[in-house]
């Protein structure tokens, strides 16, 4: 009789039969990508405005299975105690619990903490708080599925700016935003939550481009100056497509406006 | 030119225009900041150049500033001030409430040391009120020290709606009580 409580193994081992191109399911092929798209393609995007009857302004994102929505509160007056000429951009960045593979907390994480903040950041230089005094205006980003951490980044900014459009808040541009994934030397735009797992590290541009400035980089991992500057150009490319998709979006909304009346 | 704008949209020339609301100058081009329709007034004198602007497509957030009429509904009263909540900016109505403060000195333009707070407002007056500064942390400075400002609507300790009598007294229609106001003159 052997020992119940020990977990015995097999007395042999053998290694697992593997048939040949079993795991190359496995790695990622930056010519092949699952959804069919190039490396320098972002996933088709769909934007709404005013999906929040409540909110003063709000959008609503969808690229592929990335899911994200935005409400726009104020701008109203400043609970804190503190006086400003200027007024005060608060940014919330949320993922829903039901939103990835795994069940997130109600409560924010570390990581939705540092998206709230890059989020200001990215949006703030746009947003011409001079004009609101002693105001504050809260922007609140709900993801509802997410597929990509860096993707959900830059479609929360995206996403956030269409809705502070919608709102009516002044601002110098419409801020875009676009994810990149460095996987080895290659560059690969709007990487997928699958093809994330297998990269070396990211960007994420945030970019006004009628202005043509920048107004938030953020980038993870170890890359070299050329690469960096290679990611850059496609996401400033990639922004300017996207904010066409916002101008017509928001065209939209007041013919539909101008013609329902 | 009545085109749908949205913000960062290129408008023209910097010199060919004055910026006005909706729009921004930088460099040496103007910009819409806000999505809505471009519109080219006149000119306000001869001589200077057409006005371009942007009218937003939907009702904003109205914020107080400087100089803004506004009209309230006073919540407390002590002999230092009135503190009042500020529903309606210019024409306007807030989507939420800003808080400002109406000082004993504010009151009226005469005989400033004379006010009592007390025979000027209630609580639950609605007065109109013009902003003077953007005040403390916690709310704006108003006054009411012109003819046109002051309560405009006021209810007597019976419930019924008072009429104003002079500039500083109202009167129950039912019971015909006197009481103390700092009455705005009617709009004719």
């Amino acid at each position: 009789m052997a020992d119940r409580k020990r977990v015995t193994g097999p007395e042999k081992s053998v290694v697992p039969l593997l048939e040949p191109g079993s795991l190359s399911a496995f790695t990622f092929d930056p010519e092949k990508r699952k959804d069919g798209r190039n490396i320098d393609r972002i996933r088709p995007v769909f934007m709404k405005t005013g999906v929040v009857r409540q909110a003063n302004g709000s959008a609503y994102l969808e690229a592929g299975k990335l899911k994200v929505a935005c409400g726009v509160y104020g701008p109203r007056q400043t609970a804190r105690s503190k006086i400003s000429s200027r007024g005060i951009l608060n940014c919330d960045f949320k993922f829903s619990p039901f939103s990835g593979g795994r069940r997130r907390a109600y409560i924010k994480d570390s990581q939705e903490k540092e998206y709230s903040l890059v989020l200001r950041q990215a949006l703030a230089p746009a947003v011409r708080l001079d004009l609101l005094p002693k105001s504050t205006v809260d922007v609140f980003v709900q993801v509802l599925e997410s597929d990509g951490s860096a993707a959900c980044l830059a479609a929360a900014i995206t996403c956030a700016a269409l809705a502070l459009a919608d709102a009516g808040i002044e601002m110098l541009d419409a801020v875009a935003a676009c994810a990149v994934g460095y996987f080895d030397s290659t560059i690969c735009l709007d990487p997928t939550d699958e093809e994330e797992t297998y990269q070396s590290g990211s960007l994420v541009l945030s970019y006004m481009p009628s202005l043509n400035e920048v107004t938030h980089v953020i980038q993870s991992g170890e890359i070299g100056t050329t690469t960096t500057i290679k990611a850059l150009e496609l996401c400033v490319d990639a922004c300017a497509q996207i904010q066409s998709v916002m101008q017509q979006t928001l065209a939209a909304t007041i013919k539909e406006k101008i013609n329902g009346a | 030119m009545n085109d749908i704008v949205t913000p960062g949209q290129r408008l023209a020339h910097a010199g060919d225009y004055k910026v006005s609301s909706g729009t921004y100058q930088k460099d040496d081009f103007i910009y819409a900041s806000v999505v809505g329709i471009s519109q080219i007034l006149p000119p306000e004198k001869e001589g200077e150049s057409p006005i371009i602007t942007v009218t937003r497509h939907k009702e904003f957030n109205p914020i107080p500033d400087v100089g803004s009429i506004v009209t309230g509904r006073i919540i407390r009263v002590n002999q230092f001030s009135a503190t009042m909540t500020i529903m309606v900016v210019g024409t306007a109505p807030c989507k939420e409430n800003f808080q400002g403060v109406i000082r004993v000195q504010d009151v009226r333009a005469t005989e400033r040391d004379k006010v009592q707070i007390y025979k000027s407002f209630r609580p639950g007056d609605v007065v109109r009120a013009e902003v003077v500064s953007l005040g403390d942390a916690r709310s704006y400075y108003l006054s009411t020290a012109k003819n046109e400002l002051g309560v405009i609507f006021a209810q007597s300790m019976a419930g019924y709606t008072m009429i104003p009598v002079s500039w500083e007294e109202m009167i129950c229609p039912k019971t015909k009580v006197v009481e103390h106001r700092k009455c705005a003159k009617p709009e004719s």
